[in-house]
């Protein structure tokens, strides 16, 4: 009994209070603890890529920054992934910015290319598509289909009402098929 | 696919179908074979999204973070630290700071011919070429 006691999981809310009481090792436990979550959703949001790793340290290191302020309204793992969205939202946008070649078009090339390919494998394709789709509704499709939060937390992370949310879950649903529905049809 | 059966289906996708709706859903289906190929179509999709998470970050993601954090501390908390030493100490003089500055302007005003902004913070009248003239603060009486 005294064991298990010992070896229980400390909550969020005590480790975070180690940490303002200086304690590293309980911030390393807090990033092993959602840094998998994070990936899930940078990764939706940037693909898998340089920029999605240096989000991914930013979203912890805001987070240790802004510590003392944490009250603990949300769940530490929803707080972390509005950060994590609200970077990767402001990453795309930089992107665009840089942009010097069409990614659209460099993007329909590999497609059709890999479609072809029978060893190609899903989640990169799916997650190649979902850098086509505008970050708002990629956003919301992450959130509710990728890292499967419910619509009120997806609204909540995103601060949208909930009608919008299901609209544009709606919609980039559409629009996914659109670009995913040549390469299902490959594969049957 | 009729715009009203789309809304019920994506509902019923996400979960937020009630018991009314939930049957006029599967009466369409039952009814129409193509309302049917959409819906499973869109499942679909839905089961290769969920799949192509990507869980991981680059190796040793921690200890880059972590030497991130250390050498950042160092520097920011050096900015935090003097920025709050700075508004502590000028915390500390602040009311004496106050109560003097006013005791010299009410004095000023006081005993001033004329209220002006010069007279309230007793700068005196002098121009540029008084104040470098040597003899203006050389001279020996």
């Amino acid at each position: 009994m005294g064991l298990a006691t010992a070896k229980m999981e400390r909550s969020d809310r005590e480790l975070i209070q180690l940490v303002l009481n200086g304690n590293q090792t309980a911030f390393t436990e807090i990033v092993n603890r959602y840094k998998d979550k994070i990936a899930g959703s940078v990764h939706g949001m940037l693909g898998v890529c340089q920029e999605a790793d240096d989000v991914g340290q930013e979203v912890f290191v805001r987070f240790y920054r802004s510590l003392k302020n944490f009250r603990g309204d949300a769940n530490l793992g929803t707080y972390l992934t509005r950060i994590a969205i609200n970077l990767s939202l402001n990453e795309i946008k930089k992107r665009k910015r840089r942009t010097i070649f069409s990614y659209e078009e460099w993007f329909q090339t590999k497609l059709s290319v890999k479609s072809e390919n029978e060893n190609f494998e899903n989640s990169e394709i799916v997650n190649k598509a979902l850098q086509k789709i505008d970050a708002k509704y990629r956003a919301v499709i992450v959130l509710r289909l990728v890292e499967n939060y419910s619509t009120e937390e997806t609204a909540n992370i995103l601060k949208l009402p909930v009608g919008t949310v299901l609209s544009r879950l709606a919609r980039g649903q559409k629009k996914l098929k659109q670009i995913l529905t040549p390469y299902m049809e490959g594969k049957k | 696919m009729n715009k009203k059966l789309e809304k019920l289906l994506y509902k019923e996708l996400d979960g937020t179908l009630n018991s009314v709706e939930q049957l006029k859903l599967d009466k369409a289906l039952k009814s129409d074979a193509a309302f049917q190929a959409e819906r499973k179509e869109l499942l679909n999709l839905r089961e290769m999204v969920a799949s192509c998470k990507e869980p991981e970050f680059k190796p040793f993601f921690e200890t880059r973070l972590m030497q991130k954090l250390n050498n950042s501390a160092s520097e920011f908390g050096f900015q935090e630290l003097f920025i709050e030493t700075l508004a502590s100490q000028f915390r500390k003089i602040l009311v004496p700071a106050m109560v003097i500055i006013l005791v010299i302007v009410s004095y000023n005003l006081g005993t001033a011919d004329v209220i002006s902004f010069d007279s309230v913070f007793g700068i005196p009248d002098i121009n540029y070429v008084d104040a470098v003239n040597p003899v203006n603060y050389l001279a020996v009486e």
